[in-house]
């Protein structure tokens, strides 16, 4: 259970807000180790992708910095706990289509679209109600419906329901987290998402 | 439901919290660190920061202070005042800041929005506009207000958002610290010129006037000092009289 040996290894490749992330983690009690290089992985139990910004570029950035190898090998073989956050699990994807089509770490069978606007004001920011659709560990202790924050453009469209742990609504339902495995999203921000956040967080970090 | 935020705004000046009527005369109303202490237990929506000297010179984001708050704020921080490029950007980010908020370095320079956003997404660029009427004409002031940039807040709004802003935060200056209601009819037409999420600033004084707010316009969240600075009235008491309107509302947990 409460294994704070666990060290949570904060991928940063430029492309999301580490300061916020790694606060978080660390106000919990966890080892936050922020790592800049993609051989740093092995010395971590836990991963998180934070993410920010274009599924391209992003991609393009974990691609050109040689992180996609290695968490893939991370994750896969040798089974390490992953959590991407926002567009950290959009990367999880096989495919996103922003802009042009790109290559995703192809974790998770998915594609990465906009929201279809239907007159709503994107992108979808603020904190909305995400209902749990099957058990799953990163939301022990936390009730369904509960709140949290949210701040993107782009939605995670699943081929399967399988991995679908919970979903949320804006104008249409879509994918507020996934599970599979070892390998953990959630679109909305736990690091900024107050009490309930923070329980996710622990519960990944307590894997 | 997405839910409607109350965003408790906080104005410093080196490490004291102040707050004006109109831009100007600005009270001082304590210190910066137990202000962010008290609103992160009171569990608010999110939390804005605005350094107001910023503008006057060329000086760097207080990155230490953005740590300090960062390490205390476990709902959304927006940072602003005085940032003019993209590697302060980077800065306030690595120090825990989730937004940035921009003013007046768009009025010289626009693109920083398109080069931010190309960096690093939409939802941490936040364009802020402040406004006044002058001889019956809207128009965007920059420098904390102190100059008229003559352009009308609805192009502007519109431009800044077709750069990629991905909220828009619109203050009234008229309205500013007086506590008499926000200004329904500059909020409903700069919103009808966007799509994106729009922050409205500038005039609560009671829950009545946030119910007037997302009764009349399609504002997504409300920025407000003067009445957490200078009431009695807390964040959640506001949000429960929301939340009996009818509205949707997060109470704190």
């Amino acid at each position: 259970m409460a294994d704070r040996s666990s060290v949570i290894g904060i991928i940063d490749c430029g492309i999301s807000n580490i300061g916020s992330i790694s606060q978080s983690v660390a106000r919990l009690g966890f080892s936050a180790k922020v790592l800049s290089e993609p051989d740093q992985v092995q010395g971590v139990t836990h991963l998180i992708l934070p993410g920010q910004g274009s599924f391209f570029e992003a991609a393009e950035r974990l691609r050109s910095l040689g992180w996609d190898r290695k968490l893939k090998r991370a994750v896969l073989e040798e089974k390490k706990y992953i959590l991407g956050i926002c567009l950290g699990m959009q990367l999880f994807a096989t495919v996103g289509t922003e802009g042009c089509k790109a290559a995703g770490l192809n974790l998770i069978e998915a594609e990465v679209v906009r929201f279809s606007h239907q007159g709503l004001r994107v992108p979808h920011v603020g904190w909305n109600s995400v209902f749990q659709k099957r058990d799953c560990p990163i939301f022990r202790s936390v009730n369904s419906p509960t709140d949290f924050y949210f701040s993107h453009s782009f939605v995670l469209s699943c081929e399967s329901t399988k991995f679908v742990s919970s979903t949320c609504n804006y104008g249409q339902e879509f994918v507020s987290s996934i599970s599979c495995d070892n390998v953990f999203g959630t679109q909305f921000h736990p690091e900024k998402s107050s009490k309930a956040g923070r329980q996710v967080l622990k519960n990944f970090c307590e894997l | 439901m997405l839910k409607l935020r109350i965003i408790p705004t906080l104005l410093f000046r080196k490490f004291g919290l102040v707050k004006g009527v109109r831009f100007s005369s600005d009270r001082q109303v304590g210190p910066i660190m137990p202000a962010i202490k008290v609103y992160n237990a009171r569990d608010v929506d999110e939390l804005a920061v605005f350094d107001v000297d910023a503008h006057l010179g060329s000086k760097e984001p207080n990155y230490g202070l953005v740590r300090d708050i960062s390490k205390e704020c476990s709902v959304p921080l927006t940072i602003g005042g005085g940032i003019t490029h993209i590697e302060q950007i980077e800065k306030l980010l690595e120090a825990g800041a989730d937004k940035v908020s921009i003013n007046s370095a768009l009025f010289q320079n626009p693109s920083l929005i398109d080069n931010a956003v190309a960096r690093f997404g939409s939802q941490c660029v936040v364009a802020s506009i402040d406004v006044t009427k002058n001889n019956g004409q809207w128009t965007c002031k920059f420098g904390s207000g102190t100059i008229d940039s003559k352009k009308n807040p609805c192009q502007w709004a519109k431009e800044l958002a077709d750069r990629g802003a991905g909220e828009i935060l619109l203050t009234s200056i008229d309205k500013d610290g007086t506590m008499s209601g926000y200004d329904i009819e500059l909020i409903n037409l700069v919103i009808s010129s966007v799509s994106i999420p729009l922050i409205a600033g500038g005039g609560a004084g009671s829950a009545r006037d946030l119910i007037d707010l997302f009764k009349h316009t399609a504002a997504s969240a409300a920025a407000l000092a003067s009445i957490f600075h200078f009431t009695q009235v807390t964040p959640n008491e506001v949000k429960r009289e929301l939340l009996s309107a009818g509205f949707p509302i997060r109470l704190a947990l």
